[in-house]
């Protein structure tokens, strides 16, 4: 009998096998040479995505076998992307917390559950950066501020002022304002003398809403003798010592009334895209917002002559010498992330002084690194700050209060407000938010 | 013949069935019963971390203490936004698709402009308003500013609910229509032209010939739209993020759920919180639509 003829296909199939076998060896031989993609997941800002993106690329520069994938995400679905692959193991460097105080245990007097941060780190999903040797690259003072349970799980970015005015030189010259406002009765001349000349004399980005409560912390910051008085009216409230109805609280919501009086009244429509637009149009002169904004003022409009002063809401001028803010959101490793030793070297490689002065500098953010020096802009802010450097703001002082209703959350309630609100009466305002406060405690 | 009737075929149809089934209940039933159990709970959402049984808690907390009073704002929002939106869209509907059933140059065309916003996404949605309603100069702006006057459209807390509503309808109203018009297309010429040759003016012939016959079309139309109006937040989330006095209960669900620590940092997310607003949703949902549907299907039969 003839042997019998090897069907085409079957030779096609010894073939491939063949052909996938010789791939395989080869990639194994070459095996040195496999990349390593590390997962980058942080929330969307166009000049952070801009800085870490270049900061990025010269990694991957001077390590060619780690390939970065970075994923920004919205901020309000921000935490509920980071818990999700932080349960997956999909992240191998995200945000720990959105602040400092996110870092920070509740102290005993506040009922209710801790900040995720704190709940993870207790659960066990940050790795422990204490013994990192680029730690001592950042201010210590800094980094204390970002401890857990007294361990190093987060490294911060930089230090952000929310308490100010950006304001237009052009427009304040041409109102006859020589000076900037150091007291309250000077802001609200400053306010006439601007509406006189025909000039609008505020912008707020109301729509997005929590821009509308930066005019308010100024006011805090203003009124509240220091950070420590602060904290004593944190406590206060919690242990019912201190009202919402007390007259210091009620004179906060009085001035936030008159900031918003001052602004154009279609401002709680208006997001901060459109404010930051507004104002760097020059067409506003003032804009009460953070300083992470000015790189994008100078982006829009590089040629707008404009500066940065605290708020003045209180009526003597040493009140209102000084700027508050936060540290922003702090890089972490999730211990469930398989290429830990990478992103090790991707938080040394940020907190290298070189490559941090040109994250800073692209954020916008204060440095949080001794000797650097970014931008003027934020150079022309020293003589603002505290002596310790960032003075927390009101909303990095008081511990919000889960179990409370939108009148009490986060005192105090600017967005009940006219014409974010409704309210126009500030003492029927506050005695609504004592009543809520009181029956979140009883609760 | 039922190709299905004997033998091993008979297992067939289950076994084109099983995937699907399969799916659902991994996809769907299973979460959806988990939440009643996590309702009872403190889970945060934060991997890892423990929790506890806490009982009637969450319930407890959501209709008493500090934010009793929201909730209670809240609950009454959805229902007058559920009430609003059924009622509103359903006699919308139905004109548009009487309207849409007669004879008229260009049926086809209007048909095509009413359906067509129902085929958009509710992001797509929520931009086309924002800017139509854009307070720094948006067409509704300029409008106002021809007449000497201004808004601050979905920033303005007396406006912005009627607004998000408007938008919903708006969204949602080609469906209805849809229906409506399926329904009128079972109405027989005859019945119709009977009631004219007899002398029904128009109303009569609507109310005592057309009704009736399209009264399934109603209940289907006021069943979807109460369930759907009453499960919505996408909307309302991407116009005004529940800000300006437009939160629903769907999304106050989303935001105790998912968002609370986002914004602040501070506040921690409460899953085991959200679960129990979403069991009083679903109470909610069942309660309105079920009842809803009874009483409708009983006025067909009567009809």
């Amino acid at each position: 009998m003839a042997p019998r003829a090897r069907p085409i296909h079957r030779l096609w199939a010894i073939a491939t096998v063949a052909l996938s076998l010789a791939l395989s060896l080869s990639a194994c031989a070459d095996s040195g040479n496999v990349q390593t993609t590390l997962r980058i997941l942080i929330h969307s800002n166009p000049p952070t995505n801009a800085a870490v993106t270049a900061l990025n690329q010269e990694f991957e520069r001077k390590y060619p076998n780690i390939k970065i994938e970075l994923t920004t995400v919205p901020t309000n679905d921000f935490a509920r992307a980071r818990n999700s692959r932080v349960a997956a193991g999909t992240a191998d460097i995200t945000e720990g917390a959105s602040s400092g105080l996110g870092t920070q245990p509740s102290p005993a007097y506040v009922t209710g559950p801790q900040p995720d941060f704190v709940t993870g780190v207790r659960a066990g999903n940050w790795v422990d950066l204490s013994d990192q040797p680029f730690l001592k690259n950042f201010s210590p003072d800094v980094l204390r501020q970002v401890v857990t349970d007294g361990k190093q799980y987060a490294v911060p970015s930089g230090g952000v002022l929310y308490t100010g005015v950006f304001y237009n030189k052009t427009l304040f010259a041409s109102a006859g304002l020589t000076s900037v406002p150091t007291t309250w009765p000077q802001f609200q001349d400053a306010v006439r003398k601007l509406r006189a000349a025909n000039i609008t004399p505020l912008v707020i980005g109301g729509k997005d809403i929590w821009p509308a409560g930066l005019p308010l912390l100024a006011v805090v910051q203003s009124l509240f003798p220091d950070v420590s008085a602060m904290q004593a009216f944190d406590q206060g409230l919690w242990q019912k010592t201190a009202r919402l109805t007390d007259p210091i609280s009620v004179q906060v919501l009085e001035r936030v009334k008159e900031i918003y009086a001052s602004a154009d009244p279609t401002f709680p429509g208006v997001s901060e895209d459109q404010a930051s637009a507004k104002f760097a149009s020059g067409t506003v002169a003032m804009w009460p917002d953070g300083t992470w904004n000015a790189a994008a003022i100078d982006k829009a409009n590089p040629n707008l002559q404009y500066g940065y002063f605290p708020l003045p809401a209180g009526d003597s001028p040493a009140g209102n010498t000084r700027l508050a803010g936060k540290l922003d959101f702090s890089f972490a490793i999730p211990t469930s992330s398989a290429h830990r030793t990478e992103a090790l070297q991707w938080l040394a490689f940020y907190a290298d002084p070189d490559n941090y002065r040109t994250f800073a500098r692209m954020t916008g953010f204060i440095p949080i690194q001794p000797d650097i020096s970014t931008t003027p802009f934020n150079d022309s802010l020293k003589p603002y700050l505290a002596p310790g450097g960032i003075s927390p703001a009101w909303d990095q002082t008081f511990h919000p209060n889960a179990r409370s209703g939108d009148l009490s959350r986060h005192p105090w309630a600017f967005p009940s407000i006219a014409p974010m609100g409704r309210e126009s009466d500030m003492t029927a305002l506050a005695q609504q938010m004592q009543e809520n406060w009181v029956a979140s405690l009883s609760g | 013949m039922n190709p299905f009737r004997g033998g091993r075929a008979r297992s067939a149809p289950w076994l084109g069935f099983a995937p699907g089934a399969a799916l659902f209940v991994l996809i769907a039933l299973v979460p959806a019963v988990g939440v009643v159990p996590l309702s009872f709970t403190d889970i945060s959402g934060v991997p890892n971390a423990p929790w506890h049984w806490i009982g009637l808690d969450n319930y407890l907390r959501f209709f008493s203490g500090g934010q009793a009073q929201d909730n209670f704002a809240t609950l009454l929002r959805t229902a007058v936004f559920c009430l609003v939106v059924t009622v509103v869209q359903t006699a919308l509907a139905l004109g548009l698709a009487l309207l849409l059933n007669t004879r008229m140059r260009a049926r086809a065309l209007f048909r095509a402009v009413v359906f067509l916003p129902t085929v958009l996404g509710v992001t797509v949605i929520g931009l086309i308003w924002s800017l139509v309603f854009d307070a720094g100069g948006g067409p509704g702006q300029s409008v106002l500013r021809f007449f000497g006057a201004s808004s601050a459209f979905f920033g303005d807390p007396d406006l912005a609910f009627p607004l998000v509503v408007f938008v919903q309808m708006w969204a949602s109203i080609g469906y209805a229509v849809v229906i409506f018009l399926a329904g009128l297309q079972t109405v027989p010429h005859d019945l119709v032209e009977a009631s004219v040759l007899d002398g029904a003016g128009s109303w009569q012939r609507f109310r005592c010939v057309v009704y009736p016959l399209i009264a399934p079309s109603l209940t289907a139309t006021v069943v979807i739209a109460i369930v759907g109006s009453l499960q919505s937040y996408q909307l309302v989330y991407v116009l005004t993020g529940g800000q300006f006095n437009t939160k629903v209960l769907a999304l106050q669900v989303l935001q105790s759920g998912f968002s609370a620590g986002s914004g602040t940092g501070q506040l921690a997310q409460e899953q085991g919180f959200a679960s129990a607003a979403s069991m009083i949703q679903f109470a909610l949902i069942a309660v309105v639509a079920l009842s809803t549907l009874a009483y409708l299907r009983r006025r067909e039969v009567d009809l």
